[in-house]
């Protein structure tokens, strides 16, 4: 079972503690995850995290205050949408049931069509521990494909179906127009 | 300032910034590091979600190489299709970590358990019972990439009719004219 520890007057995570904390070491706090621990610490909002191959855990954020170099994503961008192959498997990750069917898409194939869209390892521990305990991680060259950003996809597909919207209007004021032209047909004697 | 312990010989995460883990310390034979001051919540990034809480309970790294995957099969057009029988929602949070005046959008997981199960999010305490708990709304986009290809073609095949029927419209209109 993990700890979670965090020194300071003010936590800035705690990983739940729901009335477990049961553990105090010091000058440093300790709170030791009780088994009902995170899981019952619920919320309503989005994720909004990732781990990083370092591994650290992040917050995902999405101010222009953390962007540079903004640029609307072209047509042919999105494009990349119409290239990928939705799946559904079943997962060989230890944690994961083994009778449940999964859906996704394929690191490795999307790496192929769009980088963008991978979420890249580009670290991984050595096993080995500096003098001071710390771990000591190599780079891997070139990155593997390890995750895919569903969350950022929805952005490509919202220019698609902009796109599709515009279409289908376009191809409704045609039909009537059509239409129209047809009645006037035959209405002359 | 905020710290990390980790269980067995391997560090499985830091909280916070990974360049600085500065300290190290043994509490009760357990690996503790210390992050920057700067603390999670400062520490942002761009990247896409990739962290789900299991029933465990377990922080985890979701993933999708092939090298986590086996009998991969394309989604069939009924799987997809499934995705037109949920019902969007917004409701107000029971969960006492949310605002409860805020309003949030999405699906009922007993709901979704019912119309488009690959969606569901498992409850898998007991992996011979599981129990919807969530929506993977992030897999949502799967679904809608299928969909958009079906629409893609749709559109393509009704612009064609389109010109076909305005070039027999046109060919009659010469014969009377």
């Amino acid at each position: 079972m993990a700890q979670i520890l965090y020194a300071g007057t003010e936590p800035d995570i705690s990983i739940p503690y729901t009335a477990t904390q049961n553990s105090y070491a010091g000058s440093t706090q300790v709170w030791r995850v009780g088994s009902t621990g995170i899981y019952n610490e619920t919320s309503g909002s989005s994720t909004n995290a990732n781990i990083t191959s370092t591994p650290t855990l992040r917050r995902n954020s999405s101010s222009i205050k953390y962007k540079i170099d903004v640029e609307d994503l072209t047509d042919e961008e999105a494009n990349v949408v119409f290239d990928l192959r939705p799946v559904t498997y079943k997962s060989l990750c230890t944690h994961d049931p083994e009778t449940v069917r999964y859906l996704g898409f394929i690191a490795e194939e999307v790496a192929n069509l769009d980088p963008s869209l991978v979420i890249w390892l580009t670290r991984k521990p050595t096993g080995e521990f500096d003098e001071d305990g710390i771990p000591i991680f190599e780079d891997i060259i070139p990155p593997d494909p390890d995750g895919f950003t569903y969350d950022k996809l929805s952005v490509l597909l919202q220019k698609i179906i902009k796109r599709q919207n515009d279409q289908i209007n376009s191809l409704e004021v045609e039909i009537n127009d059509l239409i129209a032209e047809i009645n006037n047909l035959k209405q002359q004697p | 300032m905020t710290i990390i312990v980790y269980a067995g010989d391997e560090p499985d995460m830091a909280v916070g910034s990974g360049e600085s883990w500065n300290t190290y310390s043994n509490y009760n034979g357990q690996q503790i590091y210390r992050t920057a001051p700067a603390g999670i919540y400062s520490d942002a990034a761009s990247t896409s979600n990739n962290v789900r809480i299991s029933s465990t309970p377990t922080i985890l790294r979701s993933t999708s190489s092939i090298k986590y995957k086996t009998d991969v099969q394309d989604m069939t057009e009924e799987e997809i299709n499934s995705l037109y029988q949920t019902r969007p929602v917004f409701y107000k949070s029971l969960s006492h970590n949310d605002n409860p005046n805020h309003t949030f959008y999405g699906f009922v997981a007993e709901e979704i358990e019912e119309t488009c199960p690959l969606l569901v999010e498992w409850n898998d305490e007991d992996p011979n019972n599981l129990i919807a708990d969530g929506v993977q709304y992030d897999r949502i986009t799967v679904f809608l990439v299928g969909i958009a290809k079906k629409q893609k073609t749709q559109i393509e095949q009704m612009q064609n009719k389109l010109t076909e029927l305005k070039d027999r419209l046109n060919i009659i209109k010469s014969r009377e004219g």
